[in-house]
């Protein structure tokens, strides 16, 4: 069997589905194979899509005609606006989803896609034809032709499960591991590295005291996606319980049984999801940690004990959270485990994701470092839309630090690497205040539509709701009459100004909000609240926005400037040797990624920006 | 290729050593012609050859090290000569050298080649082009502390200051869910207050690198015969060979310079201070207030054999806001004049005797280090005293911010901005580092 595609994407997960889905949207014969079809976008640990910086790259990947944000908010449990209070730069979404009906909505997107086959396989080997991929080979004995693929192997490739003294090969939730193709992307040049996460214990819903925990609602806010027409609906809750001195204590006591600590687990593991026994050994001086009760799905009793990660042993995993207050009784139906898996070096890729060493070849998801569901969906839509303008032979794209967190993402990648799982923080992107959960529609849907992965329904949506914004601008570049105003700043406790003024100029005012002014005023008051907030927004920190607008502009003029693909760093005399080989191995596509290099400094960015200036000088 | 430069590396005046330094594709081949040591054909590099150096009219034994590219101060092939001190051995050195094709280094020239070739950072460059223009000892010393990274050390620990802020308001902002309220309840604006303490602080520097850079200005004033000149040519009689002319000296004020353990004074000879119609009298009055306005100290002369005139109480109606000493001259003829009308703290000398005069330079040198606070670090660099500027005004913009309770993220914004301004001083801002400092400290993640 030798059938050709143009595209193979190897695993299902959150990235291999939006890679696949970009592909075959935008027109490219692609082949999705997967260890397990009902492995289908499984949400492997918590069972929610979202959060901080999280929401936004969620919404992100809906701007660009992506499916994640369409699938949470159809299967949402739960909604909150995190940081609701703390500005709009870092307001955030998080969804609690039903994890199963997320994977049966994913499978039948899937599907229904045109262009797109689907099929369960083992891929133990990827063919290169002079340093260009060519097609693929499953372990069951299947060949394929294709132009390129996509890695989105998540945690799969040789992947460990460890629990205590208790260890098996083994993917996710018994989920079959893939043994082979680590080996063909090591024999291609690939360079691989392990690292390890881990996952908390579920427990039987009917078996915890809800009385003695507290209760955590959700908020009546818009859902993720321009494609879902209605506001969620809080179907559950969750609830927020402690550890306390005696879990404290058990850990404590047994740290020669803790995988992590007596020397069985040497990988590297994410600080920002640590297990309960690193944060105990860590912070001593805590006498209680939080843990969140999340459902699992609406179907299934089945609850996530968020902040429970753990590979201790069996039986102090069952002390511990029966130290708990309201868990006393609890019974344990699945335990945690620590997962130890390969990934690869991320420094070994472009900015388009595809891998400098094999033409054609592409990365995506937990595969390249990173974690999380959104992180994975993110590279997953990015490598799919430049595998698919590779064999239109378009110009790729490239998204940077200042159009979105997935800019970030990828940049933080490529130029930076990682040393433990990746996590996307509001902290890491400098221009957050443009990057916002409510523009990234205006931010990215015309790239998208660009590049041909956007529909007419998507970009139609979003010319509308650009139209709506425009005309409610106009109606608040009118001005009231000024008794009227009067009367507002009076009843606002503001001073009163000497002439009149627009609305908008009301606006900017800091104790004044566009709610106060629509109802004085009876002006917008048909238009929907997400849009009045987004004018809020921009409104209110058009200050702020203006000063990061022109940061950007001044930055891009400096670093800008790209660096040819064939430059020979060895060339470049006084360029210092460290920086020469940092360079050299990561091969930064513009002046700016150079900059952003460790180990490569100012002095290397300005002998290097010279020898650009003199090579196009040269060259005219 | 770049050409081969030569200059003479040590500070010009009396030594028991000065060096000449070669830096370019050239230099070894330069040195083969005009270096021989007994037989050694091949130089080491790095090694220290006692040889004659033939420079045609002038034999002399020196020590000769050459330092193969890129092991080398400027990262070119460097070779050192040391000679016998004084000028003369040395600059025959370097003329032979120009003569067989090497160039005169310009000003700073060997140090602009290291930083280009990488060897230095541009806050290490900056500190030896200080050290390379400084014309007094603790202007070297200023030079010398910024290469230490004494000022990168001192901003580096604001960073961390910044740092632990940064996640302090970034942890609540990444975790929403989390109490880690309790750990993050830092008193933001008194933390930015100390922080913009310390940045002033600093700044104190930029006066005394001011001084350091440019010397305490004193300018003399008084009624013609008072003295000034007689005082100006004593004080700078002190120690003539190393008083250097100022460029740009106009012919209605006299500036020149001496030092005096180790600070730089400048004196300012003024033109008499006294209201006329010439126009051109004029004009040397309106530099003579100029002087008077930019100086760090007015001396401000009386004729102690006369009485007080009308043209002193003028001067004294001038100055009598600024900082000055009266200086009561002419002591040793006779002391019948009463000065006690004039306020301010008065010295008794004579110009012509030198009496009191040492006295005079000791008081100008405990003013002039008073004015430049010893534990502060001297800043003599305009590019980073500018920045420390913008940083002092950011430091209030988020003192108002917090108080007017803006929102988190703007915060967040500003403090990054500040802490990435100090980033421009010490070449060091990396973004990870704040989230580093957001899992050191706090407890977060599932």
């Amino acid at each position: 069997m030798r059938k050709k595609y143009g595209v193979i994407v190897i695993g299902s997960g959150h990235a291999g589905c939006e890679a696949a889905l970009a592909c075959a949207r935008m027109g490219v014969k692609t082949l999705l194979l997967t260890l397990n079809l009902d492995s289908i976008a499984y949400l492997a640990c918590n069972p929610s899509i979202g959060g901080t910086a999280k929401g936004q790259l969620v919404s992100e990947i809906d701007a660009l005609g992506g499916q994640m944000g369409i699938i949470a908010d159809k299967t949402t449990l739960q909604l909150r606006m995190l940081n609701s209070s703390k500005g709009p730069a870092v307001r955030s979404l998080r969804a609690q989803v039903d994890k199963n009906r997320y994977h049966i909505e994913m499978k039948k997107v899937l599907e229904n896609t045109k262009n797109l086959d689907i099929k369960q396989a083992e891929v133990s080997k990827i063919l290169t034809n002079d340093g260009k991929v060519c097609g693929i080979c499953t372990a069951q004995g299947a060949k394929y032709l294709c132009d390129c693929a996509i890695v989105c192997t998540g945690v799969y490739l040789k992947s460990k499960v460890i629990i205590g003294k208790y260890h098996a090969n083994s993917g996710p939730n018994g989920f079959m591991p893939a043994n082979k193709l680590t080996k063909s992307l090591i024999t291609l040049g690939i360079p691989v590295k392990r690292f390890k996460t881990g996952t908390p214990v579920r427990i039987h819903g009917d078996t915890i005291d809800y009385s003695k925990l507290e209760v955590q609602h959700g908020d009546h806010v818009f859902p993720f996606s321009t494609m879902t027409k209605r506001q969620a609906k809080n179907v559950k809750d969750c609830y927020l319980t402690y550890t306390n001195l005696k879990t404290h204590e058990i850990i404590l006591k047994n740290l020669d049984r803790s995988p992590l600590f007596n020397g069985t687990i040497k990988s590297t593991g994410p600080r920002y999801c640590p297990s309960i026994e690193t944060k105990v050994v860590k912070f001593a001086d805590k006498d209680r940690h939080q843990l969140f009760l999340e459902p699992e799905a609406g179907n299934t009793k089945e609850v996530y004990l968020q902040g429970l990660s753990t590979s201790l042993p069996i039986d102090l995993q069952e002390k511990m959270v029966h130290s708990i207050a309201g868990l006393e009784n609890a019974h344990i139906m699945r335990d945690g485990y620590a997962i130890e898996y390969d990934c690869i070096d991320s420094l070994s890729l472009y900015p388009t994701l595809e891998s400098k060493i094999v033409n054609g070849l592409y990365f995506a998801g937990q595969v390249n470092g990173t974690s999380g569901y959104e992180e994975a969906g993110a590279q997953g839509i990015l490598a799919g839309i430049n595998a698919a303008l590779k064999l239109k032979n378009r110009e790729p794209l490239i998204l940077d630090r200042s159009n979105s967190y997935i800019g970030v993402l990828v940049d933080d990648l490529v130029t930076k690497g990682c040393d433990e799982p990746y996590r996307m923080m509001t902290s890491r992107a400098e221009y957050r205040l443009l990057l916002r959960q409510d523009n990234a529609d205006q931010r990215l849907t015309e790239i998208g539509r660009n590049v041909g992965l956007v529909s007419d329904a998507r970009h139609k949506l979003f010319r509308e709701k650009m139209y709506t914004l425009s005309s409610m601008y106009e109606i608040l570049d009118q001005k009231p009459d000024f008794s009227e105003l009067k009367a507002f700043f009076i009843k606002m406790n503001e001073s009163i100004p000497q002439s009149n003024m627009t609305y908008r100029a009301m606006l900017s005012r800091s104790n004044i909000g566009i709610n106060d002014i629509c109802s004085h005023f009876d002006i917008l008051n048909s238009y929907p609240q997400n849009y009045k907030d987004i004018i809020e927004t921009e409104v209110k920190y058009a200050g702020y926005i203006k000063i990061q607008r022109d940061e950007i502009e001044k930055a891009r003029k400096i670093y800008d400037e790209v660096i040819p693909d064939d430059i020979n760093y060895n060339n470049i005399k006084g360029l210092r040797i460290e920086a020469q080989c940092k360079l050299d191995a990561i091969r930064p596509h513009t002046l700016g990624q150079a900059s952003r290099i460790s180990g490569v400094n100012p002095a290397d960015i300005s002998v290097l920006s010279v020898y650009l200036k003199v090579l196009k000088s040269k060259k005219k | 290729m770049e050409d081969t430069i030569v200059a003479i590396a040590t500070p010009s005046g009396v030594g028991g050593i000065a060096i000449v330094r070669l830096s370019g594709q050239k230099s070894y081949e330069l040195m083969r012609q005009v270096f021989s040591c007994g037989k050694v054909k091949n130089f080491e590099p790095r090694h220290a050859y006692l040889g004659l150096f033939d420079a045609k009219d002038l034999t002399d034994h020196c020590i000769m090290i050459y330092f193969k590219a890129p092991s080398s101060y400027t990262g070119e092939d460097v070779v050192e000569f040391q000679c016998h001190g004084g000028n003369v051995v040395a600059m025959k050195i370097v003329d032979r050298l120009t003569e067989l094709g090497a160039r005169i280094a310009q000003a700073g020239e060997f140090t602009k080649r290291a930083f280009l070739n990488g060897k230095v950072t541009l806050d290490e460059a900056e500190g030896v082009i200080d050290i390379i223009n400084a014309t007094s000892t603790a202007e070297a010393r200023a030079g010398y502390e910024l290469t230490n990274g004494a000022l990168s050390s001192k901003i580096g620990a604001l960073q961390d200051r910044l740092k632990n802020v940064a996640a302090t308001i970034d942890v609540v902002m990444d975790y929403p869910d989390e109490s880690v309220d309790d750990d993050a309840n830092i008193d933001l604006s008194r933390e930015i207050g100390e922080i913009r303490h310390e940045i002033s602080h600093l700044l104190d520097g930029a006066k005394s690198g001011k001084i350091i850079k440019s010397g305490y200005r004193i300018a003399l004033v008084g009624k013609p015969n008072a003295g000034k000149s007689s005082l100006f040519n004593n004080l700078l009689a002190y120690n003539r060979s190393i008083v250097t002319d100022i460029s740009g000296t106009t012919r209605d004020t006299i500036e020149e310079a001496y030092e005096y353990r180790g600070i730089k004074f400048v004196i300012i000879d003024t033109a008499g201070v006294r209201s006329t119609d010439d126009t051109i009298e004029r004009i040397g009055i309106d530099r003579s207030i100029d002087a008077i306005n930019s100086c760090d100290l007015i001396l401000f002369l009386i004729d102690g054999a006369d009485s007080i005139t009308k043209e002193d109480i003028d001067i004294y109606n001038i100055i009598k806001d600024k900082n000055y000493i009266i200086i009561v001259n002419k002591c040793d003829i006779s002391d019948k004049c009463d000065v006690s009308q004039f306020n301010g703290e008065k010295l008794y000398l004579s110009a012509i005797t030198g009496k009191g005069v040492d006295e005079l330079k000791e008081k100008l040198y405990t003013l002039a280090t008073s004015d430049m606070r010893q534990d502060t670090l001297a800043l003599v660099n305009k590019r980073h005293i500018s920045i420390l500027f913008d940083a002092v005004k950011s430091c209030d913009a988020i003192i108002d911010k917090i108080k007017m309770g803006e929102s988190a993220d703007i915060l967040s914004i500003e403090v990054d901005q500040l802490w990435q301004k100090l980033g421009q001083i010490t070449g060091n801002c990396d973004r990870r580092d704040i989230i580093d400092e957001i899992f050191d400290k706090f407890c977060v993640g599932k």
